[in-house]
């Protein structure tokens, strides 16, 4: 943690400041969904609960939270406190690929079929830390458990290519 | 109270079908190495074993996920014995006292009183539940709206206030579970933050938000991070080859004064909203070392120290259970799963269950008892058996809980939006969780969101429009004060630590179940 914040490999930023940046984040996005509540259907009589008083309720919560956090993170730099020694390694380089994996593995269950789809994205998260021939026979071998506990056992619906084939769904 | 007792003997019937003790054991065994494996608690397992309730009844479902969270409470407790590692953060505290006895080659004598006293804490808490839960549905039906709307208000309160590192965090992650419950149907007309995807318009599954908040930050948390991976964890022996291992029933009777004391704190803790094991067993640890004739001994291998806590942290199982099948309050994060599958089976948990499903509480009852007798020979046979689950490499773990969770939210009703949701959430979840944000506020907000704002509208409705209804009846303004109260307690707290902002949060009362 000796390095200082900002990009390397990962994202590291100041604790304040990664908390200050989502309430930031919380509170900007509290009033876009703050003004499409202005949009839904209104109360039948006056002081009756619309469909847009709980909502209100629940966004007005969360600017009051976040826009705390953005006042004491201000006040604190105002008043010259330092933040530098607590930092926060976003590990950004890390989530993107496996988020971008799980991303495809989701989009493309459907069209290409759970088989293919599965030993795949098994065989890619981990091949990364053991040998490609393990990492084969243990992927084939959780795609074949995976079928069987949860389109065998449980009955359920899965995009299914060839398995059915071969241990068929009763 | 005398109704449900007629229910007592089919009740146990219905435990002791073939299946249903089968279901239960492999509950047990499953909760067991789900709490020992780091990070894991039982609202993480139980969302990840979710998905297998789906072809199951209503009973057979609950007997799982109750066996689950019984024995994951448990199995957090033997890393945190045999390696330092706490397997749920309510097993952090085991780690005081368990290491140190296993250090001394007690490790095995650590292993029994833990297993000995979670046991104890569970048959008594169920006990306890069933007298005051059903004290409570009775209360509970006497209760309008206004009494209703002010219970969710304070169970948000003590959520906000005291889950999480900061009130400010909690109370924010609570806002997002309040409005994450408001996607979709109004049912006042027309359909709420939609953004024109028909998917949404019956709202957010809770079974995704569930998945999403508890599991996925935990399977990114494994796939990502590269600590500790070719570290081998070294075992603590689990036998000294001496008679010091045994438990005795006299040593049992000996240690009864904090067993009592764990139960009970365990219990009281785990029916308020949102508490969970962990404030309980820091709770019931501290209160112990206070009464101890021999303070000085904790932390160096202390058995009331672990007895306490153990007792503590089983006791919450049936603790959470009060408000949650009582009144519909979420007790815990796990309990929210639980309330999410009943609600899912048709099932409406409040103060009418209790006369309407009285066959079903009474099943709970016996479930718990069998969870509790299923997880002692359990615990007895396989400790050595479970044991070495704390080693697998999260690099070997991590794509394992990945693929079940996508194909658990995929499984829920064949919907590809279900997976992009989970991952959507998750992510968030995923880098809220590094900030302290905690996750349990926004699980039990968006269950409790809607009983708030349905009684809100109904009390609205009844008086006219007239919001003057919450100040009118004694005991809602008595419930909506201790909120304020709670709340104000919590904030407090937060202003006693002037570098909240500058400094991470203590972790001491990190989420858990």
């Amino acid at each position: 943690m000796n390095a200082r914040p900002g990009w390397h490999h990962h994202l590291r930023l100041t604790y304040a400041t990664a908390e200050a940046a989502t309430a930031f984040a919380v509170l900007l996005g509290s009033f876009f969904l703050l003004e499409l509540t202005f949009h839904f259907t209104h109360a039948t009589k006056a002081g009756y609960a619309g469909a847009a008083l709980f909502p209100q309720i629940a966004i007005g919560l969360l600017i009051v939270c976040s826009g705390k956090m953005l006042v004491e993170y201000l006040l604190g730099r105002w008043r010259g406190r330092t933040d530098s020694t607590t930092e926060i390694d976003l590990d950004i380089a890390g989530l993107v690929p496996m988020a971008a994996i799980a991303l495809a593995y989701a989009l493309l269950l459907e069209p290409v079929g759970f088989e293919i789809c599965t030993f795949v994205l098994m065989v890619i998260l981990l091949g990364r830390r053991m040998r490609l021939v393990n990492a084969v026979w243990i992927s084939a071998a959780a795609t074949v458990i995976i079928y069987a506990v949860f389109a065998l056992l449980l009955q359920v619906d899965l995009p299914l290519l060839f398995l059915p084939a071969y241990l068929p769904i009763w | 109270m005398i109704e449900l007792l007629y229910h007592l003997l089919p009740a146990f019937s219905t435990v002791l079908h073939p299946t249903n003790l089968a279901v239960i054991l492999f509950g047990v065994v499953v909760g067991i190495a789900m709490g020992i494996l780091p990070g894991f608690g039982a609202a993480q397992a139980l969302a990840l074993m979710f998905p297998f309730t789906y072809g199951m009844n209503v009973a057979t479902a609950t007997l799982f996920m109750v066996a689950i969270y019984s024995s994951a409470e448990y199995g957090g407790s033997i890393p945190a014995i045999l390696i330092r590692t706490p397997g749920t953060t309510s097993s952090a505290m085991t780690v005081l006292e368990g290491y140190p006895m296993a250090r001394k080659g007690l490790a095995g004598r650590a292993l029994r009183l833990s297993l000995y006293s979670g046991v104890t804490g569970g048959l008594v808490s169920t006990i306890i539940f069933i007298f005051f839960a059903t004290s409570l549905a009775w209360i509970g039906l006497r209760f309008g709206p206004g009494e209703m709307f002010a219970i969710g208000i304070l169970g948000l309160s003590i959520i906000g206030s005291f889950v999480g590192g900061t009130p400010t965090k909690g109370f924010l992650a609570t806002g997002v579970g309040l409005l994450l419950s408001t996607v979709g149907s109004s049912g006042f007309g027309g359909l709420r933050f939609t953004f024109n995807q028909s998917y949404l318009s019956d709202g957010l599954p809770l079974v995704i938000v569930i998945v999403a908040f508890f599991a996925m930050p935990e399977a990114f948390r494994l796939l990502v991070e590269r600590r500790g991976e070719t570290k081998a964890q070294k075992l603590a022996e689990l036998s000294g080859g001496d008679g010091r291992q045994h438990v005795s029933l006299r040593d049992m009777i000996n240690l009864s004064p904090s067993l009592v004391r764990g139960c009970l704190i365990g219990t009281g803790n785990g029916s308020l909203p949102g508490s969970g094991a962990t404030i309980g067993s820091l709770l019931a640890y501290n209160f112990e070392k206070r009464m101890a004739k021999h303070p000085e001994l904790f932390g160096k291998g202390s058995e009331e120290g672990i007895v306490a806590v153990e007792s503590s942290n089983n006791a919450v199982v049936a603790g959470a259970l009060v408000p949650s099948l009582a009144l519909g309050i979420p007790g815990s994060g796990a309990i929210a799963i639980l309330l999410g599958l009943l609600i899912g089976k048709g099932i409406v948990p409040g103060p009418l269950l209790f006369s309407q499903e009285p066959g079903y509480i009474m099943i709970v009852f016996a479930g718990l008892i069998a969870c509790n007798v299923a997880l002692l020979l359990v615990g007895l046979f396989g400790v050595r058996i479970f044991a070495p689950i704390a080693s697998v490499p999260p690099a070997i773990l991590g794509p394992f809980v990945f693929l079940i969770i996508m194909i658990g939210a995929y499984s829920y009703q064949a919907e590809m939006a279900d997976m992009l949701i989970v991952l959507v959430l998750g992510v968030i979840a995923y880098f809220l969780e590094k900030l302290d944000f905690p996750m349990v506020p926004i699980v039990l907000a968006f269950v409790m969101g809607p009983i708030i704002e349905r009684n809100l509208a109904r009390g609205l409705a009844i008086h006219d429009g007239n919001v003057g209804f919450l100040f009118e009846e004694p005991i809602t303004l008595a419930i909506l004060a201790f909120a304020i109260v709670t709340a104000v307690v919590g904030f407090r707290r937060e202003g006693a630590k002037p570098i909240a902002l500058a400094e991470r949060p203590d972790k001491a009362l990190a989420p858990d179940a």
